[in-house]
Parts: structure tokens; C-alpha cells; sequence
């Protein structure tokens, strides 16, 4: 089958779902979907600096706090308007990640990982001491955003409108990486002495990458406010960070696509595993344990060998 | 003749050891000069101060008669100055081909390039497939720069470091570790670049095998210790009694 | 400024220095010699916490608890190493990350299994409950002055051992080059267990002693990880003197901060700003500390020489 019909196929799909579920009484699906496609978004967001950038950031969180809280805050001021909320978490989305990543990309390989996971926490921290907007205990979201004529307190509305970013997340990104900035990006991966002594000055490559990405998920913090119409801090946790690196891996690093299906599997995984048991994430862990062990190019890795490919 | 790079008084220290000790050295437009010297000597110490891969203790560098003793590397090589490493340095787990695109475009584009698709770009396909054939890497462009052979890759990453038309090259151990075939046809590229028209870029040539060197060198200048103990034409070298004591030992024809 | 609240805010800072000092220790050798960074270092630090909170409840032996404690951990450690961590040494920092991230997942539910999801207060052992007047007017604990006293001594004595030991200049043999220690025919394998248990037996003494001072609960060893990773890069990964450094900083600069800003911002703001910023700005002061150090020395304060 070629491959457009086949992305043809999955986005009709992904699109007509809620019908499906509808058809099959199976409304709650709709609000998981709508998880999936927000989670892919942060993924796949998370992959461009991960997979394609080689820069192991375990502080993408912090990106869909500073969404949330572009929807909270201004919710809590009675502006609903989507769109403002959206400027709002690219702009300060761009602004953090532009700020940190000048400092973080100073530093290479294991110091990035500390240093991302650093300035999270500081976010994370900062979020708290927001008495004003709920501190510890987040704020409660009492109006829906609006997008135009739309209500995106609408489970199926919110969930075309994620369907909508991640469609164009994934289409940019993979614009992006075909691109000759994508190719300067990725071969600083793999030799950066090499392309330095080619005459790219990589730091701004990879700085332009991180900005463009936390901008991104930012875009995924807002939906998840949209979603719960709450924010807190929590959004923000490392162990967040961790999750969207272990939605990365699963679905197959350096792959755009393969994050969406690390999230949808992940995400599954999760309900999955708590409907067993209250103490789920006791195997989750034995889970990732093994994969780092064993199934090193994650999902994507295992169906390629499935189907006789590399 | 003005020389195209000229180098005073150099210094780089690390800790106790001064790796390249108050080092005077020059290249001439379109001349080979060669550096010779046992190991540690300071050699690579000494081509990655002129890289811009590490900062010199004291000492300038100046290349066409700019002062680029505090440039970074990524802007000695948009002035012209292009490397080969010793531990071969192309990007493995690109093809030859995209390797090659890569150089094209470093020597042709300035800004991020993103909204221009990479691979289907005929002004740097063109120019990569043109690198490929100089160097007899044509036939293997869609292999994983990885897979190739050392001497391929050798030769992938000199045709790299030309991709830029670049004014200087400087090669760490090009030939060192290939093989008796791979060594010839490593040379008669080194000469067959020297003497293309037009371009006869200066070659700062570090090397073991001496063979290769004598063959190749307009001057060879010899350090040991980090300082530079003679500077001459290959002949004189050959014959001179410090370096035949300091260096080329009992090994000497 | 107050000069009593100065000094007891000073051995606040000290005693947090101290405790991430013996939490950065391990974490910046295993990472220095192994070149594994490992996030599960809080699990260790929260299995010597519990292993110290039965114990001196079962045993009425604060002693018993500390032992008990840093040995339970090391053989945590061991097993660890064993089963996992060895097989990860030449990999990918990703897939360390991933594995490391799986183990803290596991430790805090296994955690939450045997003793629940409930704090457990631990008491500070009797004989130390009292306070001691360092200065006329100024009482302090005497069991955080005996946990600065331990962290010093402990910093001392690894010190000697690195500094004059056979194992010390193994350690340091293998920070800088793992060839050569396998050519002088040590069995590096063993060394890096050894290596892994010392660190583990470290976090935990950390995570034991603190535990009559916080709260003993499933995934409190993040908090701490994470200002331990702190540290390690402000203190220049992989260098022992370096995390001492930056943990004695840190522990000041956060201490200190959290004390004072908070009242300094009053002197200059209206108090309606103060009070918003002052809470906010404490809190992201070692993150901000970090983030200045890095600016000026992206290597950290004391860079271990890496080839």
C-alpha cells in the first residue's frame, strides 16, 4: 500500500472516531483519544531535540506547564480565547526554552540532562509559590475556552482541535527534518567536531531546535488545561519529563510518527496496567527496566525487525 | 610570497606539559608543508590550535592576513581553513552521499534552511556527486559512510574538507593505517589537489609514513617536544643530524 | 540582620550541605568512573531512610538503625549493579536514563507496598533530642549538630580513603583512564561494584540521618536527587572536591535564601510584591545560582579532567 494512502486511512481514522465511539456508547474513548493526541504532541515535540538533536532533555515538562498556565492564567482573568492563550504559550514557551537552552547548550550529554531537569524544577517550584494562582493546590478552570464559534469544553471539539495541531505538528516537523537545517541538525548527533570543522556553528542550530520544541509542547500544555480545565504543578513534574522520554523510546526515537505511537501506547499501557492492579507502576518500571536492557530501538525498532527491514 | 598562514610564537599548555612550545611556522600559498616528529611530539595539539579546536596559552595565528588566534573553529573553516582528523571523522550513520550534502551545503548556505528540502536539492546534490567522483567515491554514494572501508572513508571525508573550495587544509595522519593500495592512491589525490588549477590550496600535512611525506612536502618542519627542532626542504631534512638523532633514529635510509 | 537566626540559619545550611555532599559523592564517582548517571540514587537514599525507620523502631537502637541502614543499602546497591546497571556502563546515556527511570518507578511502589503511602515519623533518639546554646541566647538541636559533625567526618574519611588507600587510587585510576586499571590487572568489575555499594552505603547514612528531620515516605528521594544533580554539575561532574564544594553552596544558598530574601525584598518592594515575589525568587535561588556558575564555567566549578 503506498504510503499516503496509508496516512490517508489513519488520519480518516483518527478523525471519525468519536463517531465510533459514540456508535459503540463508548463516549469516555473520546477524552482518552483526546489525551493520546495531546501526550503526542508533547512526544513528538520531545523528539525533534531527542531523537533528531541527540539532546536528552528530561525537563520537556516544564513546556506543557508553561501551556497550562498561559490557559490558566488568563482564564482566571476572564479572557477565553483560545487563540490568546495559544500566542501566549508560544511566546513564553519560546522565551523559557530560548532562555535556559543558551545556558543547557553549554554543556553536552549528561550535564544537559541534569540542567533541563534543573530549570523544570525551578518552574516547578516557581508554580507553587503562585499563591495567587493556586500554588500548590492548582486553579480550577471555571470558564471553557473558546475558539470562535466553538466551546472547547466540547469533548469532541477539543479533541478535533488536537487532532488538528498534532496533524500539523507532524507535518512541520517533518518538513523540518528533511530539511537543511534537519540535516546540520542530525549530523551534529552523530559528530559534532566534524560539522564544526565544516564551518556550522551547531549552538544555534540546536538552540532553534530547542526553542521551536518547547514551543510546541507548550501548545500540548494548553489542550491539557483545555481538557481538565485545571492547572497545578504538577503538570510539570520530572516524573512527566520522564514519561514524555519514555513515550520517545517506545514508539522508536528520531522517528516523529513513532511518537505518537510511544504516547497511544504508553497512555495504554498505563490504563491498562491500573486496571490490574492499584500497584501498576510497580511493573511499568520492571517494563521500561527491560526495554533499556533489551529492546533498545523501542516499538518502532521491533516492528522494522518484524518486517525483515535493516 | 606572502604567506597564507603565519604562526608566532605559539604556546599551549596542559597543566605541567607544554604540549607546543613558542612554535613559528608558516604556509605559503599552494605549498605542502608537512610536520613531522615522534609521538607526543605535539603535532595534533599543534592542529587543533590551528583549527580553532583549542585556545593557544600565548602566540598568534593569522591566515591571509587576518588575526584568528581567538576565532572559534566553525569560523576559521567560513574563512577557508578546512580539516581531515586523524581518527576518521565523517558522519557514520549518514550515507556517502548525505555526507557529502552536508559539505556542499556548509560551503554554500548560511542562514538555518529550513523551509529547503536537503536531498532533493540539485545544487548540492550536484555539487556532493561531484566531490564523490573527484575522490573515487561515486559508485558507493547511497552506502553508510560507516560501512566503508578505512581508506574509503579517508577519502570521504578529504573529499569533505574540499567541498568548501578551501584556501588551507589541514590533514592529521591522512594516511597512517591504510593499506599498501589505499596509501598510493591516498597520495596521488593529495597531488592531483595541489596541482588543480585555479585552486592549490596550502596543505598542512601531519603524517607518520615518511615515504608519503618526501613525496608530498614543498617543506617539513619537525617537532619534538613540542618545539619545532628543524624547518627545512625534504632534502635538507633528510640530511640533517639533529632530526636523524631527535626523530628518524636508526630507521633512517 | 539578626546574628543568632544568621548562625542558625548557617548550620541549617551546613547540615543540608553536608547531607547532599554524601549524596553527590556516589552519584559523581559512579558517573566519573562508570560513566553511568544514575537516577535511582534517590532510591537508595529512601531505602536507608525505611531500612533506618524499622530497624530503630524494632530495635530502640538509633545506632542499630544507621547500620542497618547503609548496609541494607549497599546490598541494595550490589544486587542493583548486578542485575542491571553493570550491563548499561557502555551505553547510551538514553537508555541509562530509561533504566534508572524504571527503577525509582519501581522502588517507590515496592516502597508504598510494605510500609504504605503515609509519611512515617521517625523520632530523633533520646539522647540528642535536647538543645544545645552554641551562643548565649542562640539553642540549636543537638541532633542536627551531630548529623554536621557525621557528614564532616564521613567527607574526611573518604577523603583519606581516596587520597591514601589502595581502593582510593584505584578509584582515581579509574576516573581517569579504565584501561590502564584493567592493566594492572585489577578485575574491574569487581571495582565497580565496590565503587556502586559505596555510594549506595553513602546516600543511605544521607537518607537515615535525615529522616528524624523530614518525612520518611515513598518517593522522597527525588527531591533530593534532583538538588544533588544540582550540585554534581555545579560542582563539575565527576570531581569529588567539586561536589563538596557546590553541596556546602547550595546548601547556603538555599538555606540562607529561603531565610532572608524573603525579608530583604521588604526593605526594597511595597509589601504586597514582596510577599508574592519573595516565596517564588527563594525557591528558584540554586536554580538560578546553577544557571549563573554555568554561564561563566559551563564545565562546573571544579572540571575532573575527561579525555
Amino acid at each position: 500500500m503506498p504510503r499516503a494512502a496509508l496516512w490517508a486511512i489513519l488520519l480518516a481514522m483518527a478523525v471519525l472516531l468519536p463517531f465510533a465511539a459514540d456508535l459503540a456508547g463508548q463516549g469516555y474513548y473520546v477524552g482518552f483519544a483526546t489525551r493520546v493526541a495531546i501526550f503526542a504532541i508533547a512526544a513528538l515535540s520531545l523528539d525533534l531535540i531527542l531523537g533528531y538533536g541527540g539532546l536528552v532533555s528530561l525537563g520537556h515538562a516544564a513546556f506543557l506547564g508553561i501551556g497550562a498556565y498561559s490557559v490558566g492564567i488568563w482564564t482566571s482573568h476572564g479572557v477565553t480565547a483560545a487563540p490568546v492563550h495559544w500566542a501566549t504559550a508560544l511566546a513564553a514557551g519560546g522565551l523559557f526554552a530560548l532562555v535556559t537552552g543558551l545556558i543547557a547548550l553549554r554543556t553536552a550529554g549528561v550535564a544537559f540532562i541534569m540542567i533541563t531537569l534543573a530549570f523544570a524544577q525551578m518552574l516547578f517550584f516557581l508554580a507553587v509559590s503562585l499563591k495567587a494562582y493556586g500554588g500548590d493546590d492548582g486553579l480550577t478552570l471555571w470558564d471553557a475556552a473558546r475558539l470562535g464559534p466553538l466551546d472547547l469544553s466540547d469533548d469532541r471539539t477539543l479533541y478535533w482541535v488536537a487532532i488538528a495541531w498534532l496533524v500539523l505538528f507532524l507535518l512541520l516537523g517533518r518538513h523540518l527534518v528533511a530539511s537543511r537545517f534537519g540535516l546540520v541538525l542530525q549530523g551534529a548527533r552523530s559528530n559534532e567536531r566534524r560539522m564544526r570543522a565544516l564551518g556550522f556553528d551547531i549552538r544555534r542550530h540546536r538552540l532553534l531546535a530547542y526553542v521551536l520544541s518547547g514551543m510546541a509542547a507548550s501548545i500540548a500544555g494548553c489542550l491539557l488545561a483545555h481538557m481538565t480545565d485545571f492547572v497545578s504543578p504538577a503538570y510539570m513534574s520530572w516524573q512527566r519529563s520522564g514519561e514524555l522520554v519514555v513515550m520517545v523510546l517506545l514508539g522508536g526515537i528520531g522517528t516523529l510518527h513513532g511518537a505518537i505511537l510511544g504516547a497511544a501506547v504508553l497512555l495504554i499501557l498505563e490504563e491498562v496496567l491500573a486496571g490490574l492492579t492499584q500497584h501498576w507502576m510497580l511493573i511499568l518500571g520492571a517494563i521500561l527496566v527491560a526495554m533499556a536492557l533489551v529492546a533498545r530501538r523501542g516499538l518502532h525498532g521491533l516492528l522494522a525487525a518484524l518486517r525483515g527491514r535493516r | 610570497m606572502t604567506p597564507l598562514l603565519s604562526v608566532r610564537g605559539l604556546v599551549r599548555r596542559y597543566g605541567a606539559l607544554v604540549a607546543v612550545d613558542h612554535v613559528e611556522f608558516t604556509v605559503l600559498p599552494g605549498e605542502v608543508h608537512a610536520v613531522i616528529g615522534p609521538n607526543g611530539a605535539g603535532k595534533s595539539s599543534f592542529l587543533a590550535l590551528l583549527a580553532g579546536e583549542a585556545r593557544p596559552d600565548a602566540g598568534e595565528i593569522e591566515f591571509a592576513g587576518t588575526n584568528i588566534t581567538r576565532l572559534p573553529a566553525f569560523a576559521r573553516a567560513r574563512l577557508g581553513i578546512a580539516r581531515a582528523f586523524q581518527i576518521t571523522a565523517v558522519i557514520p550513520d549518514f550515507p556517502v552521499l548525505q555526507n557529502a550534502v552536508l559539505a556542499v551545503l556548509a560551503s554554500v548556505g548560511r542562514g538555518f534552511g529550513m523551509g529547503r528540502a536537503a536531498m532533493h536539492d540539485p545544487v548540492l546534490l550536484d555539487g556532493a556527486r561531484r566531490l564523490l567522483a573527484r575522490v573515487g567515491l561515486a559508485a558507493q554514494e547511497s552506502r553508510l559512510a560507516g560501512d566503508l572501508a578505512h581508506g574509503a572513508q579517508r577519502q570521504l571525508e578529504l573529499a569533505m574538507a574540499l567541498a568548501g573550495r578551501p584556501r588551507l587544509l589541514l590533514l592529521d595522519e591522512p594516511i597512517a593505517g591504510t593499506g599498501p593500495e589505499e596509501s598510493r592512491a591516498m597520495v596521488a589525490l593529495l597531488q592531483s589537489i595541489r596541482q588543480a588549477p585555479g585552486e592549490r590550496p596550502g596543505i598542512v600535512l601531519v603524517e607518520h609514513d615518511l615515504e608519503a611525506v618526501f613525496a608530498l612536502a614543498d617543506r617539513i618542519t619537525v617537532m619534538a617536544e613540542g618545539r619545532v627542532i628543524a624547518c627545512d626542504v625534504p632534502d635538507r631534512i633528510r640530511a640533517d643530524a639533529a632530526v636523524r638523532a631527535a626523530y628518524l633514529g636508526d630507521d633512517a635510509r | 540582620m539578626d546574628p543568632i537566626l544568621l548562625l542558625t540559619q548557617a548550620l541549617n545550611g551546613l547540615q543540608l550541605g553536608v547531607m547532599l555532599f554524601l549524596m553527590a559523592a556516589g552519584l559523581t564517582l559512579v558517573f566519573g568512573i562508570m560513566g553511568l548517571i544514575n537516577l535511582a540514587h534517590g532510591s537508595l537514599y529512601m531505602a536507608g531512610a525505611y531500612a533506618m525507620a524499622a530497624v530503630f523502631a524494632w530495635s530502640g537502637s538509633f545506632l542499630a538503625g544507621l547500620a542497618a541502614a547503609v548496609a541494607a543499602a549497599a546490598l541494595l546497591g550490589v544486587a542493583i549493579e548486578m542485575a542491571a546497571l553493570r550491563l548499561l556502563y557502555r551505553r547510551d546515556h538514553l537508555d541509562q536514563v530509561l533504566a534508572t527511570f524504571g527503577l525509582i518507578l519501581f522502588f517507590n511502589e515496592l516502597a508504598r507496598i510494605i510500609w504504605g503511602p503515609a509519611a512515617i515519623f521517625v523520632t530523633v533518639p533520646a539522647a540528642l533530642s535536647h538543645t544545645v546554646e552554641i551562643l548565649p541566647g542562640a539553642p540549636y538541636p543537638a541532633y542536627r549538630l551531630v548529623v554536621i559533625a557525621a557528614g564532616v567526618a564521613v567527607a574526611a574519611g573518604l577523603y583519606l580513603l581516596i587520597a591514601r588507600t589502595r581502593l582510593g587510587m584505584l578509584i582515581r585510576a579509574g576516573a581517569s583512564n579504565r584501561t590502564m586499571v584493567s592493566a594492572l590487572g585489577v578485575d574491574i568489575g569487581r571495582l565497580y561494584t565496590a565503587v556502586f555499594a559505596l555510594g549506595a552505603g553513602l546516600a543511605a547514612l544521607a537518607g537515615a540521618m535525615a529522616g528524624p528531620i523530614l518525612s520518611v515516605e515513598p518517593g522522597m528521594g527525588e527531591p533530593v536527587l534532583i538538588l544533588t544533580l544540582v550540585v554534581i554539575v555545579v560542582g563539575g561532574i565527576g570531581s569529588i572536591r567539586g561536589a563538596f564544594a557546590a553541596a556546602l553552596l547550595i546548601g547556603f544558598v538555599d538555606t540562607i535564601g529561603r531565610a532572608f530574601l524573603p525579608a530583604l525584598l521588604r526593605d526594597l518592594l511595597a509589601p504586597s510584591a514582596a510577599n508574592a515575589v519573595g516565596p517564588a525568587l527563594a525557591s528558584m535561588l540554586i536554580y538560578l545560582t546553577m544557571a549563573v556558575v554555568l554561564a561563566i564555567r559551563p564545565q562546573g566549578l571544579f572540571a575532573a579532567r575527561t579525555g
